[in-house]
Parts: structure tokens; sequence; C-alpha cells
């Protein structure tokens, strides 16, 4: 009787260790990878990809441009002023942009096939929820990279985090 | 490396290590709980706090601040270590939360480092998703101000690593339509935190510093002014203390006349630009 008792509650034991691992099997994060592309019009990112970036900032393109544009007419006419103490001009124009700190980074080679069979993500979902992670929020990815097109078959990884920058 | 570098991409060319990892922090560091000081009940405390008395609270080494600084930068850092407001500041670091304090400098300081077009600034404050916060100074701007002007900078951007220590310790922040956001989570804790940081979200740090902590910066500067010899008038102090928030709501809803409130922002910013060109740093 004992014995019987003993070995049901080992039974229970192995099936609550067995359910655990399915469930942690199927809820296991995957890393996410984005595609920089420098002629996307939806983004733009400046400056050079090397080893040595220790953060990428992705501006919407639209608003950088217009922000730009506007910086060089206030120029032109002497009415621009930038207060290196907070970080703003007067222009008051707004720029969306994120800001992403440089973890690790490494130049690899991968085809196109490679590339494809990986979890690639779009801009729109970077904008969604590359920022979760530090907003408590439920998240469903590991990590995030950025892949840069160096040359053919080649590229420059990055694993990054969001950050806030502020002055 | 990735599960998928490793499973796709064969050939690794060349790689940078990454950064150091970040120390192991348990969690009864992050949320306190019984005896031993909870940040969480802090809020408004915090604020009117900063002239406390008391003994340090330094209860353990895990968390540590990191200085990188050399030269006129470090010169005035160093001098500046024993500044009860920094001390306090720093302290909130120390043995409480498990988020790192580095302090760099980089020559030529940008906007965008990457992108020659934005415009140079004193310094940056990174808040990452690492448990490092990052202060990173303008070596020329170091150099080429008074070091009193540095020092504004350095409080001013200890602070902003303070609230985000708040945040982070709490609900963190959400990006919703492009603009940060403090979730409702953090109204229970920080109540005055999270009503000044959403009343304006295009710049939701300075506005809650312009709020609780203009008072703070005012005192550290006017300690640290004292210990050099050097002597202002209290109004100086409140404009130089100004001096990166006045884009915000708190400057704003000041004055009822706008056009007083113009004339008051112009003489700030007259008083501020003579008073960063009268000399350079002098910290020997």
């Amino acid at each position: 009787m004992k014995n019987l008792k003993k070995m049901n509650v080992i039974k229970i034991v192995l099936l609550i260790m067995l359910s655990h691992s399915i469930i942690s099997f199927s809820q296991k994060k995957e890393d996410v990878y984005l595609v920089l592309n420098n002629a996307d019009l939806d983004y733009y990112i400046a400056g050079n990809f090397d080893l040595n970036r220790t953060y990428i900032t992705i501006y919407n393109r639209e608003e950088y441009q217009y922000h730009q544009k506007k910086v060089e007419e206030a120029k032109k006419n002497g009415s621009y002023h930038f207060d290196p103490a907070s970080g703003r001009d007067n222009l008051n124009i707004k720029v969306r942009k994120l800001t992403f700190e440089v973890l690790a980074a490494e130049r690899l080679k991968a085809s196109s096939c490679d590339i494809d069979r990986l979890n690639l993500v779009d801009y729109e979902w970077i904008l969604n929820n590359s920022w979760k992670k530090i907003a408590k929020q439920d998240y469903d990815f590991k990590d995030i990279y950025f892949l840069k097109k160096i040359d053919d078959n080649e590229y420059v990884s990055y694993k990054v985090g969001i950050t806030i920058v502020d002055h | 490396m990735s599960f998928f570098n490793k499973r796709y991409f064969t050939v690794i060319i060349e790689t940078r290590a990454p950064s150091p990892p970040t120390p192991y922090v348990s969690i009864a560091y992050m949320y306190p709980t019984g005896g031993g000081q909870n940040q969480g009940n802090c809020e408004v405390g915090c604020e009117n706090n900063w002239n406390f008395g008391g003994g340090g609270i330094y209860g353990g080494d895990v968390v540590e601040i990191i200085n990188n600084l050399t030269g006129k930068a470090n010169c005035t850092y160093l001098k500046l270590k024993n500044n009860s407001i920094l001390q306090k500041t720093i302290e909130r670091f120390k043995g409480k939360t498990p988020i790192n304090l580095i302090i760099n400098q980089k020559s030529n300081l940008r906007l965008d480092d990457y992108n020659p077009k934005s415009e140079l600034v004193n310094a940056k404050t990174y808040y990452g998703n690492s448990y490092n916060i990052n202060i990173t100074l303008n070596t020329e701007q170091a150099n080429n101000r008074p070091s009193l002007a540095l020092v504004r900078t350095i409080l001013h951007e200890a602070i902003h690593a303070e609230i985000y220590r708040k945040v982070k310790t709490t609900s963190g922040v959400s990006l919703v339509n492009g603009e940060w956001q403090l979730p409702d989570g953090s109204r229970a804790n920080f109540p005055s935190l999270f009503d000044t940081y959403n009343e304006d979200p295009s710049n939701p740090y300075h506005n809650y510093m312009a709020k609780y902590y203009r008072e703070a910066l005012e005192l550290g500067m006017k300690e640290y002014a004292t210990s050099i010899g050097e002597t202002h008038s209290d109004q100086f102090y409140k404009d130089l203390a100004w001096n990166g928030l006045l884009n915000t709501k708190a400057w704003e809803n000041q004055y009822a006349d706008p056009a007083y409130a113009k004339k008051e922002k112009t003489r700030i910013i007259t008083v501020i630009a003579n008073y960063e060109k009268s000399k350079k740093n002098e910290c020997h």
C-alpha cells in the first residue's frame, strides 16, 4: 500500500515535470532579425556600419527629412537656435526615433537563403515591439539583431537593446 | 552568439567582444521586502528629501559607480564627489537598486554620434535595457566652460539617471505613438513622477526635473562654488538650474503672461551664455 502511494506520487511529479517541459518548449522565445536597408522609405539611419559602432538610431525618414529641411532654412535666415544643454532646437518639430545600444557586433558570411530562414521582422515590428523589454510588458522575442549587408554574402550583425537617451 | 547564428551562419569573420556582463543582482535588491529601505515608498519624499540629513545607506557594493573620466572632466568630478547633492544621488545607486552608473566622456559628443549633421551637446544619459545607466560628457564642453557649468551638467545628468532608476525599478516605460509614457502601474508608487512625465511626453524627464529637482541643482552648485571660493547670488544659481529645462511645460506653466515668460527666458539664456563664456574650466 505504502509502495503504491509512493509510485503514484512519483507519477504525478513526472507528469508535472513533463507538462512543464512541453509548455516551456512551446513558449521558447526566439531571436528576431531586422535587415537594415538604406533605401527603405520608412526609416533612416546615419553613419557607417562597422564593428566599433556602439549605438544605432533609427529615425522616421519623412519626419527626419522635413526637420533637416527646416533646420537648413532656419540656419539660412539666422533664426535657428540649438540648446546643447537640453539637446533640443527652437523648431519644435517632432522627429520620431528609436535608439539602440549595440551589445555585441560581428561580421559574418551568410547567403540569402541563410537570411531567409531567420525570424525576420520589419520596421513596423520594431516600432511596436522592440521597447517591450523595458516596459515590463509581455514580449515574445529573445534578442533583437540588426543585420547590415556590407558585401556579397557578408553582413555585420549587431545584437541590440533599446535605450532611452536624454541630455 | 545566438541560436540562429550558430545554426545558419557558418563563417564568422570578425567579432567585437560584447559589453562586460552585467553583475548578477538578487531580486531582493530590486524588490526589498520587510525592513530595509524600500525605494518604492519614497515617491515625493525623494524630491523633498534632498536636504535630509542622516547617515549613509550603503547596503552593499553589488552596484557600482564606474568613473572613466580623464583631464578637466575628471578633476571637476573628483572635486564634486563629496558634494552632498551628488552624494544623495549616488547613494541611491548603492545597495538599493541593481543599476550601475557609468560615467564616460567623448570628444565632440553629438546628438547622434554617427550623424555629422547633428548638433554638439553638453552631455547624454543613456538608459539601456541592461542594468547600466551611461552618462557621457562632451570633452570640449567640459574643458571650455567654467567648472561650475560642468558641475551643473554632471548634476543634471546624475538626476536624469536617478529619475530613470525610479522608472526602471517600478513600471518601466512604454512607447505610445512614438512617445515614451509611464504605464498606469507606476502611479501607485510615484504619482508625481507619473503625472509630470505624462504631462509633457515630448520632454518628460526635463519636465519632472524642472518641477522637483531645481532646488537640488541650486544647492549642489552653490555648495560646489563655495568649495572653490566662488560666490554668486541666489538668483544666479536659480538661473543656472534652469539650463536645459526651459523647453518644458513646467517652465511654460510658471507664468500667466506669455510675454513676461519670453522676456524672462531670454534673460536666463543670456545669464547662462555670459557665464559659460566667462572662463575656461579652471580645475587643476
